[in-house]
Protein backbone atom coordinates (compact mmCIF):
# COMPACT_ATOMS: atom_id res chain seq x y z
CA UNK A 1 0.00 0.00 0.00
CA UNK A 2 1.95 2.83 -1.17
CA UNK A 3 1.16 6.35 0.53
CA UNK A 4 1.02 8.04 -2.81
CA UNK A 5 -1.62 5.92 -4.65
CA UNK A 6 -4.97 7.93 -4.56
CA UNK A 7 -7.63 4.89 -3.35
CA UNK A 8 -10.67 5.25 -5.70
CA UNK A 9 -13.68 5.60 -4.35
CA UNK A 10 -14.86 2.05 -4.50
CA UNK A 11 -11.80 0.64 -2.90
CA UNK A 12 -12.39 3.01 0.30
CA UNK A 13 -15.86 1.86 0.36
CA UNK A 14 -14.78 -1.72 0.49
CA UNK A 15 -12.15 -0.87 3.45
CA UNK A 16 -14.86 0.90 5.77
CA UNK A 17 -17.49 -2.30 5.58
CA UNK A 18 -17.45 -3.93 9.12
CA UNK A 19 -16.48 -6.80 10.43
CA UNK A 20 -18.78 -9.39 12.02
CA UNK A 21 -16.74 -9.30 15.27
CA UNK A 22 -17.09 -5.58 15.58
CA UNK A 23 -13.49 -4.68 15.38
CA UNK A 24 -14.04 -2.61 11.89
CA UNK A 25 -12.07 0.14 13.69
CA UNK A 26 -8.94 -1.23 12.74
CA UNK A 27 -9.80 -0.27 9.48
CA UNK A 28 -7.83 2.82 9.71
CA UNK A 29 -4.70 2.09 9.87
CA UNK A 30 -4.24 3.17 6.15
CA UNK A 31 -2.71 5.66 5.58
CA UNK A 32 -3.80 7.77 2.67
CA UNK A 33 -6.93 8.81 2.82
CA UNK A 34 -9.75 9.85 -0.20
CA UNK A 35 -11.02 12.52 1.92
CA UNK A 36 -15.51 11.94 1.20
CA UNK A 37 -18.12 14.55 2.32
CA UNK A 38 -19.00 13.67 5.91
CA UNK A 39 -16.38 11.82 7.06
CA UNK A 40 -15.20 12.86 10.48
CA UNK A 41 -11.85 12.39 11.49
CA UNK A 42 -10.45 12.76 15.10
CA UNK A 43 -6.71 12.16 15.61
CA UNK A 44 -5.42 11.04 18.39
CA UNK A 45 -4.67 14.61 19.90
CA UNK A 46 -8.05 15.88 20.12
CA UNK A 47 -9.33 12.16 21.43
CA UNK A 48 -6.74 11.87 24.37
CA UNK A 49 -7.48 15.38 25.60
CA UNK A 50 -10.97 15.21 25.67
CA UNK A 51 -11.14 11.67 27.61
CA UNK A 52 -8.75 13.12 30.25
CA UNK A 53 -10.92 15.65 30.40
CA UNK A 54 -13.85 13.01 31.42
CA UNK A 55 -11.19 11.05 33.84
CA UNK A 56 -10.24 14.50 35.47
CA UNK A 57 -13.85 15.39 36.65
CA UNK A 58 -15.61 12.00 36.75
CA UNK A 59 -18.33 13.30 38.81
CA UNK A 60 -19.78 16.47 36.65
CA UNK A 61 -20.60 17.09 33.22
CA UNK A 62 -17.77 18.25 30.97
CA UNK A 63 -17.64 20.08 27.64
CA UNK A 64 -15.31 21.48 24.85
CA UNK A 65 -14.77 22.41 21.77
CA UNK A 66 -13.09 20.67 19.17
CA UNK A 67 -11.14 22.18 16.64
CA UNK A 68 -9.49 21.67 13.07
CA UNK A 69 -6.74 23.12 11.42
CA UNK A 70 -7.37 21.82 8.17
CA UNK A 71 -9.43 24.08 5.73
CA UNK A 72 -12.75 23.97 5.02
CA UNK A 73 -14.62 22.07 2.82
CA UNK A 74 -14.24 17.87 1.85
CA UNK A 75 -14.19 16.29 5.18
CA UNK A 76 -13.33 17.15 8.74
CA UNK A 77 -10.26 16.34 10.26
CA UNK A 78 -10.61 16.92 14.22
CA UNK A 79 -6.73 17.93 14.87
CA UNK A 80 -7.77 19.64 18.76
CA UNK A 81 -9.81 20.32 21.35
CA UNK A 82 -10.02 23.01 24.23
CA UNK A 83 -12.07 21.54 27.54
CA UNK A 84 -13.96 24.02 28.46
CA UNK A 85 -16.40 23.65 31.67
CA UNK A 86 -16.97 21.18 34.49
CA UNK A 87 -19.43 23.38 36.42
CA UNK A 88 -22.72 25.39 35.71
CA UNK A 89 -22.93 23.83 31.72
CA UNK A 90 -26.31 25.41 30.96
CA UNK A 91 -25.46 29.13 32.56
CA UNK A 92 -24.63 31.78 29.30
CA UNK A 93 -21.50 34.48 31.03
CA UNK A 94 -18.44 32.08 31.09
CA UNK A 95 -19.81 30.03 28.11
CA UNK A 96 -19.81 32.72 25.63
CA UNK A 97 -16.63 34.49 27.42
CA UNK A 98 -14.76 30.52 26.37
CA UNK A 99 -15.95 30.60 23.00
CA UNK A 100 -15.08 34.23 22.22
CA UNK A 101 -11.72 33.59 23.42
CA UNK A 102 -11.42 30.12 21.81
CA UNK A 103 -12.48 32.13 18.77
CA UNK A 104 -10.24 34.61 18.62
CA UNK A 105 -7.40 31.94 19.56
CA UNK A 106 -8.15 29.98 16.73
CA UNK A 107 -7.97 32.98 14.14
CA UNK A 108 -4.44 33.83 15.41
CA UNK A 109 -3.21 30.00 15.18
CA UNK A 110 -5.46 29.10 11.81
CA UNK A 111 -7.82 26.76 13.63
CA UNK A 112 -11.58 26.68 13.05
CA UNK A 113 -14.18 25.64 15.42
CA UNK A 114 -15.66 22.53 14.05
CA UNK A 115 -17.25 20.86 16.72
CA UNK A 116 -18.50 20.63 20.18
CA UNK A 117 -18.25 17.49 22.89
CA UNK A 118 -19.33 16.79 26.25
CA UNK A 119 -19.50 13.95 28.72
CA UNK A 120 -22.68 13.90 30.93
CA UNK A 121 -22.30 13.61 35.18
CA UNK A 122 -24.84 10.80 34.45
CA UNK A 123 -23.42 7.51 33.13
CA UNK A 124 -26.17 6.12 32.21
CA UNK A 125 -27.95 9.09 29.83
CA UNK A 126 -25.54 10.16 26.83
CA UNK A 127 -27.91 11.94 24.92
CA UNK A 128 -27.33 15.71 23.95
CA UNK A 129 -28.56 17.88 26.46
CA UNK A 130 -30.57 21.17 25.60
CA UNK A 131 -27.27 23.28 26.23
CA UNK A 132 -25.24 20.94 23.99
CA UNK A 133 -28.02 21.52 20.89
CA UNK A 134 -27.60 24.83 21.51
CA UNK A 135 -24.02 25.54 21.40
CA UNK A 136 -23.55 22.76 18.72
CA UNK A 137 -26.43 24.94 16.31
CA UNK A 138 -24.05 27.97 17.02
CA UNK A 139 -21.27 26.11 15.87
CA UNK A 140 -22.93 24.98 12.79
CA UNK A 141 -23.93 28.74 11.84
CA UNK A 142 -20.40 29.24 10.72
CA UNK A 143 -19.33 25.59 9.92
CA UNK A 144 -21.44 23.78 7.67
CA UNK A 145 -19.86 20.21 8.75
CA UNK A 146 -20.31 20.71 12.77
CA UNK A 147 -20.21 17.73 14.63
CA UNK A 148 -21.62 17.14 17.81
CA UNK A 149 -19.64 14.35 20.04
CA UNK A 150 -20.98 13.05 23.43
CA UNK A 151 -18.97 10.32 25.16
CA UNK A 152 -20.84 7.62 26.49
CA UNK A 153 -19.63 7.42 30.40
CA UNK A 154 -21.02 3.97 30.13
CA UNK A 155 -18.40 2.06 27.87
CA UNK A 156 -15.57 4.10 29.62
CA UNK A 157 -14.43 0.90 31.47
CA UNK A 158 -10.74 -0.26 31.95
CA UNK A 159 -10.97 -2.94 29.29
CA UNK A 160 -13.05 -1.26 26.06
CA UNK A 161 -12.55 -2.00 23.53
CA UNK A 162 -14.71 0.92 20.77
CA UNK A 163 -14.05 4.29 21.56
CA UNK A 164 -16.41 5.90 23.81
CA UNK A 165 -18.20 8.40 21.67
CA UNK A 166 -21.27 8.85 19.98
CA UNK A 167 -21.34 11.71 17.10
CA UNK A 168 -24.32 13.12 16.03
CA UNK A 169 -24.50 15.64 12.48
CA UNK A 170 -26.67 18.27 11.38
CA UNK A 171 -29.46 17.39 8.63
CA UNK A 172 -31.63 20.21 7.97
CA UNK A 173 -32.06 21.73 11.64
CA UNK A 174 -32.21 18.90 13.71
CA UNK A 175 -29.20 16.65 15.31
CA UNK A 176 -28.96 12.59 13.74
CA UNK A 177 -26.65 10.06 15.01
CA UNK A 178 -23.75 10.10 12.06
CA UNK A 179 -23.00 6.76 10.65
CA UNK A 180 -20.72 5.00 12.49
CA UNK A 181 -18.64 4.15 8.54
CA UNK A 182 -17.89 7.99 7.96
CA UNK A 183 -15.86 8.12 11.63
CA UNK A 184 -12.49 7.48 11.67
CA UNK A 185 -9.75 6.92 14.58
CA UNK A 186 -5.77 6.62 13.16
CA UNK A 187 -4.35 3.09 15.08
CA UNK A 188 -6.91 3.53 17.67
CA UNK A 189 -5.31 1.16 19.63
CA UNK A 190 -2.24 3.11 20.19
CA UNK A 191 -4.40 5.85 21.09
CA UNK A 192 -6.04 4.07 23.49
CA UNK A 193 -2.84 3.10 25.37
CA UNK A 194 -1.36 6.96 25.57
CA UNK A 195 -4.83 7.85 26.94
CA UNK A 196 -4.58 4.77 29.88
CA UNK A 197 -0.81 5.29 29.90
CA UNK A 198 -1.40 9.49 31.12
CA UNK A 199 -4.60 8.33 33.14
CA UNK A 200 -2.17 5.71 34.96
CA UNK A 201 0.59 8.34 35.35
CA UNK A 202 -1.33 11.13 37.17
CA UNK A 203 -0.66 13.17 34.49
CA UNK A 204 -4.06 13.96 32.86
CA UNK A 205 -4.01 16.74 36.13
CA UNK A 206 -1.95 18.45 34.17
CA UNK A 207 -5.09 19.52 31.69
CA UNK A 208 -6.18 22.66 32.51
CA UNK A 209 -9.75 23.36 31.18
CA UNK A 210 -11.27 26.67 30.71
CA UNK A 211 -12.92 26.92 34.32
CA UNK A 212 -9.84 25.92 35.83
CA UNK A 213 -7.92 28.88 34.05
CA UNK A 214 -10.73 31.11 35.79
CA UNK A 215 -9.23 29.33 39.09
CA UNK A 216 -6.11 30.08 38.79
CA UNK A 217 -5.44 32.44 35.75
CA UNK A 218 -1.35 31.66 35.17
CA UNK A 219 -2.95 28.07 34.35
CA UNK A 220 -2.95 27.60 30.13
CA UNK A 221 -6.14 26.55 29.19
CA UNK A 222 -4.39 25.75 25.60
CA UNK A 223 -2.53 23.07 27.09
CA UNK A 224 0.57 23.36 25.33
CA UNK A 225 2.10 21.21 28.02
CA UNK A 226 0.55 18.67 27.89
CA UNK A 227 -0.11 18.90 23.61
CA UNK A 228 3.66 18.44 23.73
CA UNK A 229 3.82 15.01 26.02
CA UNK A 230 1.20 13.17 24.26
CA UNK A 231 3.10 14.27 21.38
CA UNK A 232 6.03 12.47 22.46
CA UNK A 233 3.86 9.58 22.80
CA UNK A 234 2.75 9.47 19.45
CA UNK A 235 4.37 7.11 17.18
CA UNK A 236 5.39 8.74 13.80
CA UNK A 237 2.90 6.37 11.62
CA UNK A 238 0.28 8.31 13.82
CA UNK A 239 1.61 11.66 12.66
CA UNK A 240 -1.02 13.42 10.61
CA UNK A 241 -0.40 13.58 6.46
CA UNK A 242 1.30 17.37 5.83
CA UNK A 243 -1.37 20.06 5.28
CA UNK A 244 -3.06 18.56 8.79
CA UNK A 245 -0.55 19.41 11.20
CA UNK A 246 -0.51 19.97 14.88
CA UNK A 247 -1.49 23.38 16.18
CA UNK A 248 1.55 26.09 15.31
CA UNK A 249 1.79 29.05 17.78
CA UNK A 250 2.06 32.75 16.39
CA UNK A 251 4.02 34.49 18.58
CA UNK A 252 3.48 38.01 19.47
CA UNK A 253 5.59 40.83 20.77
CA UNK A 254 3.95 42.07 23.97
CA UNK A 255 4.72 45.61 25.25
CA UNK A 256 3.42 47.46 28.19
CA UNK A 257 3.30 50.83 26.34
CA UNK A 258 1.33 49.35 23.64
CA UNK A 259 -1.67 47.96 25.86
CA UNK A 260 -1.73 51.40 28.01
CA UNK A 261 -1.32 53.66 25.14
CA UNK A 262 -4.64 51.32 23.90
CA UNK A 263 -8.02 52.88 23.13
CA UNK A 264 -9.74 51.87 25.68
CA UNK A 265 -13.61 50.31 24.00
CA UNK A 266 -15.56 47.75 24.75
CA UNK A 267 -15.99 45.96 21.61
CA UNK A 268 -15.03 42.48 22.82
CA UNK A 269 -12.51 41.66 20.41
CA UNK A 270 -10.19 44.10 21.71
CA UNK A 271 -10.16 42.63 25.12
CA UNK A 272 -9.55 39.18 23.57
CA UNK A 273 -6.48 40.48 21.67
CA UNK A 274 -5.19 42.29 24.69
CA UNK A 275 -5.51 39.19 26.65
CA UNK A 276 -4.47 36.98 24.01
CA UNK A 277 -1.75 39.08 24.05
CA UNK A 278 -0.63 38.61 27.42
CA UNK A 279 -1.78 35.08 27.72
CA UNK A 280 0.14 34.14 24.36
CA UNK A 281 3.83 35.84 26.12
CA UNK A 282 2.91 33.41 29.19
CA UNK A 283 2.52 30.22 26.55
CA UNK A 284 5.92 31.16 24.89
CA UNK A 285 7.37 31.45 28.15
CA UNK A 286 5.88 28.21 29.84
CA UNK A 287 6.85 26.25 27.11
CA UNK A 288 10.63 27.19 27.53
CA UNK A 289 11.12 29.27 30.80
CA UNK A 290 14.74 29.68 29.96
CA UNK B 1 22.16 -6.81 74.35
CA UNK B 2 20.87 -3.53 72.60
CA UNK B 3 23.38 -0.65 72.05
CA UNK B 4 22.68 2.73 73.26
CA UNK B 5 22.66 3.49 69.43
CA UNK B 6 20.14 0.62 68.54
CA UNK B 7 17.90 1.87 71.38
CA UNK B 8 17.95 5.45 70.24
CA UNK B 9 17.21 4.34 66.61
CA UNK B 10 14.66 2.96 67.50
CA UNK B 11 13.13 5.62 69.39
CA UNK B 12 13.65 8.10 66.65
CA UNK B 13 11.88 5.59 64.24
CA UNK B 14 8.99 5.39 66.79
CA UNK B 15 9.06 9.29 66.99
CA UNK B 16 8.96 9.57 62.94
CA UNK B 17 6.07 7.22 62.95
CA UNK B 18 4.16 8.77 65.18
CA UNK B 19 4.51 12.18 63.45
CA UNK B 20 3.50 10.54 60.18
CA UNK B 21 0.47 9.25 61.50
CA UNK B 22 -0.56 12.52 63.19
CA UNK B 23 0.20 14.09 59.74
CA UNK B 24 -1.88 11.79 58.31
CA UNK B 25 -4.92 12.31 60.72
CA UNK B 26 -4.46 15.69 60.40
CA UNK B 27 -5.04 15.65 56.28
CA UNK B 28 -7.66 13.22 57.01
CA UNK B 29 -9.70 15.57 59.13
CA UNK B 30 -9.30 18.60 57.85
CA UNK B 31 -10.62 16.77 54.19
CA UNK B 32 -13.69 15.81 56.69
CA UNK B 33 -13.92 19.67 58.33
CA UNK B 34 -14.03 20.91 54.31
CA UNK B 35 -16.01 18.13 53.09
CA UNK B 36 -13.48 17.80 50.20
CA UNK B 37 -13.97 15.40 47.66
CA UNK B 38 -10.67 14.37 47.26
CA UNK B 39 -11.75 10.34 47.38
CA UNK B 40 -8.73 9.09 45.64
CA UNK B 41 -6.92 10.67 47.96
CA UNK B 42 -8.68 9.97 51.05
CA UNK B 43 -8.65 6.23 50.22
CA UNK B 44 -4.84 6.48 49.59
CA UNK B 45 -4.14 8.36 52.90
CA UNK B 46 -7.13 6.11 54.81
CA UNK B 47 -6.15 2.53 53.44
CA UNK B 48 -2.61 2.74 54.69
CA UNK B 49 -4.15 4.47 58.35
CA UNK B 50 -6.45 1.70 58.48
CA UNK B 51 -4.08 -1.48 57.71
CA UNK B 52 -1.26 -0.57 59.30
CA UNK B 53 -1.75 1.80 62.17
CA UNK B 54 -5.40 0.95 63.38
CA UNK B 55 -4.37 0.62 66.87
CA UNK B 56 -2.41 3.79 67.79
CA UNK B 57 -5.94 5.70 66.35
CA UNK B 58 -8.05 5.12 69.07
CA UNK B 59 -11.34 5.91 68.42
CA UNK B 60 -10.63 8.24 65.86
CA UNK B 61 -10.81 5.02 63.79
CA UNK B 62 -14.64 4.84 63.70
CA UNK B 63 -14.67 8.46 62.16
CA UNK B 64 -12.41 7.68 59.38
CA UNK B 65 -13.69 4.38 59.01
CA UNK B 66 -16.84 6.26 57.57
CA UNK B 67 -15.10 8.69 55.75
CA UNK B 68 -12.84 6.06 54.11
CA UNK B 69 -16.06 3.84 53.23
CA UNK B 70 -17.75 6.92 51.79
CA UNK B 71 -14.41 7.83 49.68
CA UNK B 72 -14.29 4.16 48.25
CA UNK B 73 -18.14 3.77 47.46
CA UNK B 74 -17.02 7.63 45.14
CA UNK B 75 -13.95 5.11 43.83
CA UNK B 76 -15.92 2.04 43.13
CA UNK B 77 -13.45 0.16 45.74
CA UNK B 78 -16.14 -2.21 47.22
CA UNK B 79 -13.52 -4.23 49.22
CA UNK B 80 -12.15 -1.92 50.99
CA UNK B 81 -15.69 -0.36 51.33
CA UNK B 82 -17.04 -3.54 52.76
CA UNK B 83 -14.07 -4.04 55.44
CA UNK B 84 -14.98 -0.66 57.12
CA UNK B 85 -18.85 -1.20 56.95
CA UNK B 86 -17.99 -4.45 58.49
CA UNK B 87 -15.94 -3.05 61.63
CA UNK B 88 -18.26 0.29 61.74
CA UNK B 89 -21.25 -3.25 61.96
CA UNK B 90 -19.42 -4.85 64.26
CA UNK B 91 -18.37 -1.70 66.72
CA UNK B 92 -22.36 0.36 66.37
CA UNK B 93 -24.70 -2.28 65.87
CA UNK B 94 -28.30 -1.02 65.13
CA UNK B 95 -27.10 2.53 64.58
CA UNK B 96 -28.63 4.83 62.15
CA UNK B 97 -25.63 6.19 60.96
CA UNK B 98 -24.30 3.24 59.73
CA UNK B 99 -27.77 2.14 58.44
CA UNK B 100 -27.69 5.03 55.83
CA UNK B 101 -23.86 3.65 55.16
CA UNK B 102 -25.27 0.38 54.03
CA UNK B 103 -27.80 2.09 52.27
CA UNK B 104 -25.16 4.17 49.97
CA UNK B 105 -23.03 1.30 49.41
CA UNK B 106 -26.16 -0.10 47.47
CA UNK B 107 -26.56 2.53 45.86
CA UNK B 108 -23.16 2.48 44.58
CA UNK B 109 -23.92 -1.27 43.23
CA UNK B 110 -27.27 0.63 41.84
CA UNK B 111 -29.48 -1.67 43.55
CA UNK B 112 -31.42 1.23 43.73
CA UNK B 113 -34.50 -0.82 44.64
CA UNK B 114 -33.39 -2.16 48.22
CA UNK B 115 -30.86 0.98 48.94
CA UNK B 116 -34.33 2.73 49.11
CA UNK B 117 -36.10 0.38 51.34
CA UNK B 118 -32.91 0.62 53.71
CA UNK B 119 -33.99 4.46 53.95
CA UNK B 120 -37.19 3.81 54.59
CA UNK B 121 -36.94 1.86 57.41
CA UNK B 122 -34.41 4.17 58.87
CA UNK B 123 -37.12 6.99 58.10
CA UNK B 124 -39.33 4.98 60.01
CA UNK B 125 -37.80 4.81 63.18
CA UNK B 126 -36.77 8.53 63.04
CA UNK B 127 -39.02 10.41 60.88
CA UNK B 128 -36.86 13.26 60.96
CA UNK B 129 -33.88 11.90 59.99
CA UNK B 130 -32.66 14.26 57.19
CA UNK B 131 -29.77 12.66 55.73
CA UNK B 132 -32.24 9.53 54.88
CA UNK B 133 -34.78 11.84 53.24
CA UNK B 134 -31.80 13.48 50.87
CA UNK B 135 -30.17 9.97 50.46
CA UNK B 136 -33.74 9.00 48.76
CA UNK B 137 -33.65 12.18 46.48
CA UNK B 138 -30.06 11.58 45.49
CA UNK B 139 -31.38 8.09 44.11
CA UNK B 140 -33.78 9.67 42.60
CA UNK B 141 -30.92 12.28 40.32
CA UNK B 142 -28.83 9.34 39.91
CA UNK B 143 -31.35 7.42 38.54
CA UNK B 144 -32.08 10.60 36.23
CA UNK B 145 -35.81 11.63 37.47
CA UNK B 146 -35.07 15.12 38.30
CA UNK B 147 -38.31 15.92 38.17
CA UNK B 148 -39.46 14.08 40.83
CA UNK B 149 -36.15 14.66 42.82
CA UNK B 150 -37.14 18.38 42.28
CA UNK B 151 -40.53 17.74 43.82
CA UNK B 152 -39.08 15.62 46.50
CA UNK B 153 -36.08 18.24 47.34
CA UNK B 154 -39.24 21.07 47.62
CA UNK B 155 -41.03 19.34 49.68
CA UNK B 156 -37.95 18.37 52.42
CA UNK B 157 -37.13 21.84 52.09
CA UNK B 158 -40.77 22.57 53.51
CA UNK B 159 -39.92 20.91 56.56
CA UNK B 160 -36.44 22.21 56.92
CA UNK B 161 -36.22 25.15 55.55
CA UNK B 162 -32.31 26.08 57.00
CA UNK B 163 -30.65 23.63 54.89
CA UNK B 164 -28.19 25.10 52.80
CA UNK B 165 -26.98 22.23 51.64
CA UNK B 166 -30.15 21.57 50.12
CA UNK B 167 -31.31 25.23 48.64
CA UNK B 168 -27.75 24.53 46.73
CA UNK B 169 -28.79 21.60 45.91
CA UNK B 170 -32.12 22.67 44.50
CA UNK B 171 -30.77 25.50 42.59
CA UNK B 172 -28.75 23.28 40.80
CA UNK B 173 -31.10 21.07 39.85
CA UNK B 174 -33.21 23.97 38.37
CA UNK B 175 -30.17 25.14 36.65
CA UNK B 176 -29.64 21.87 34.63
CA UNK B 177 -33.50 21.73 33.78
CA UNK B 178 -33.18 25.09 32.45
CA UNK B 179 -35.72 27.04 35.39
CA UNK B 180 -33.76 29.74 35.82
CA UNK B 181 -36.73 32.00 37.58
CA UNK B 182 -36.55 29.40 40.82
CA UNK B 183 -32.79 28.46 40.60
CA UNK B 184 -32.80 32.01 40.98
CA UNK B 185 -35.02 31.79 44.21
CA UNK B 186 -33.31 29.47 45.68
CA UNK B 187 -29.64 31.69 45.09
CA UNK B 188 -31.47 34.31 46.82
CA UNK B 189 -32.29 32.10 49.39
CA UNK B 190 -28.34 31.30 49.95
CA UNK B 191 -27.77 34.96 49.54
CA UNK B 192 -29.76 36.03 52.50
CA UNK B 193 -28.16 33.74 54.98
CA UNK B 194 -24.35 33.90 53.78
CA UNK B 195 -24.26 37.64 52.71
CA UNK B 196 -20.72 37.48 52.90
CA UNK B 197 -20.69 34.48 50.03
CA UNK B 198 -18.67 35.88 46.97
CA UNK B 199 -19.76 32.79 45.21
CA UNK B 200 -23.26 32.82 45.88
CA UNK B 201 -23.41 36.67 44.52
CA UNK B 202 -21.39 35.45 41.35
CA UNK B 203 -23.76 32.35 40.38
CA UNK B 204 -26.97 34.32 40.82
CA UNK B 205 -25.58 36.67 38.77
CA UNK B 206 -24.75 34.40 36.43
CA UNK B 207 -28.35 32.81 36.59
CA UNK B 208 -29.56 36.16 36.13
CA UNK B 209 -27.62 36.94 32.97
CA UNK B 210 -28.70 33.88 31.63
CA UNK B 211 -32.36 34.58 31.82
CA UNK B 212 -31.63 38.01 29.72
CA UNK B 213 -33.73 40.73 29.10
CA UNK B 214 -32.45 44.79 30.37
CA UNK B 215 -33.72 44.66 33.87
CA UNK B 216 -31.81 40.88 34.83
CA UNK B 217 -28.66 42.16 32.81
CA UNK B 218 -28.74 44.96 35.37
CA UNK B 219 -29.50 42.84 38.44
CA UNK B 220 -26.59 40.82 37.20
CA UNK B 221 -24.22 43.77 37.07
CA UNK B 222 -25.01 44.76 40.08
CA UNK B 223 -24.39 40.70 41.97
CA UNK B 224 -21.14 40.70 40.00
CA UNK B 225 -20.05 44.08 41.52
CA UNK B 226 -21.05 43.15 44.95
CA UNK B 227 -19.10 39.87 44.41
CA UNK B 228 -16.11 41.56 43.07
CA UNK B 229 -16.65 43.85 46.43
CA UNK B 230 -16.30 40.91 48.47
CA UNK B 231 -13.72 39.19 46.60
CA UNK B 232 -11.69 41.17 44.63
CA UNK B 233 -9.90 38.27 42.83
CA UNK B 234 -13.18 36.38 41.02
CA UNK B 235 -12.30 36.65 37.92
CA UNK B 236 -15.43 35.08 37.04
CA UNK B 237 -17.34 37.87 38.22
CA UNK B 238 -14.76 40.54 36.29
CA UNK B 239 -15.25 39.12 33.38
CA UNK B 240 -19.31 39.08 34.26
CA UNK B 241 -19.11 42.91 35.25
CA UNK B 242 -17.36 43.70 32.00
CA UNK B 243 -19.78 41.34 29.76
CA UNK B 244 -23.40 42.72 31.53
CA UNK B 245 -21.66 46.21 31.38
CA UNK B 246 -21.19 45.90 27.62
CA UNK B 247 -24.42 44.08 26.60
CA UNK B 248 -25.99 46.73 28.46
CA UNK B 249 -24.46 49.89 26.61
CA UNK B 250 -24.68 47.78 23.75
CA UNK B 251 -28.60 47.42 23.73
CA UNK B 252 -30.77 49.95 22.36
CA UNK B 253 -33.21 50.19 24.20
CA UNK B 254 -31.28 52.56 26.90
CA UNK B 255 -30.32 55.95 27.35
CA UNK B 256 -27.57 58.10 27.13
CA UNK B 257 -26.69 58.21 30.79
CA UNK B 258 -27.25 54.76 31.31
CA UNK B 259 -24.73 53.72 28.41
CA UNK B 260 -22.29 55.94 29.54
CA UNK B 261 -22.15 54.33 32.97
CA UNK B 262 -22.07 51.19 31.51
CA UNK B 263 -19.16 52.07 29.35
CA UNK B 264 -17.45 53.27 32.13
CA UNK B 265 -18.23 50.34 33.96
CA UNK B 266 -16.95 47.84 31.25
CA UNK B 267 -13.82 50.26 30.66
CA UNK B 268 -13.13 49.62 34.42
CA UNK B 269 -13.20 46.27 34.23
CA UNK B 270 -11.21 45.80 31.23
CA UNK B 271 -8.37 47.45 33.06
CA UNK B 272 -9.07 45.84 36.00
CA UNK B 273 -8.48 42.24 34.09
CA UNK B 274 -5.71 43.26 31.94
CA UNK B 275 -3.96 44.49 35.58
CA UNK B 276 -4.80 40.90 37.00
CA UNK B 277 -3.56 39.12 34.03
CA UNK B 278 -0.42 41.24 34.30
CA UNK B 279 0.09 40.82 37.93
CA UNK B 280 -0.10 37.06 38.08
CA UNK B 281 2.53 37.75 34.35
CA UNK B 282 4.95 38.82 36.54
CA UNK B 283 4.49 36.53 39.38
CA UNK B 284 5.24 33.51 36.93
CA UNK B 285 8.52 35.56 35.95
CA UNK B 286 9.87 35.70 39.45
Amino acid sequence: MSSSLPWPLSMHLLMLRPKRNGRWWRRSLWRSVERVMGEVELSCLAYVKMYLHACLFPRCSVNGLLLSSSPAGGAVCVTDCVPLLHTHLPLAPITQLALTQVDVWCAQTQQRIVGYYQANACVSDSSPTPCALKIADKIAEQCNNAVLLMIDGGKMSPDYRVPPIVMYERKDTRWTLKDKHTIMLRQWEETRDIASQLLDSGDHSLLVDFDSHLDDITRDWTNQKLNAKIAELVSPANALPPGGGTVSIVTFTWSSSTARGRQQNINSMSINHMLLENSQEWRNWLRDPT
Amino acid sequence: MSSPSIISAKLIEQNVLIIVLTEMRDKLRKWREDNHRNSEQIVDVGEELINEHASKLGDDIWIIYEQVMIAALDCSRDDLAWTCLQELKRQFPGSQRVKRLAGMRLEALEKYEDASKQYDSILQDDPTNTAARKRKISILKAQGKSAEAIRELNEYLEQFVGDQEAWHELSELYINEHDYGKAAFCLEELMMTNPHNHLYCEQYAEVKYTQGGLENLELSRKYFAQALKLNNRNMRALFGLYMSASHIAASPKVNATVKKANVKYATWATNQINRAYQVSYARCLL
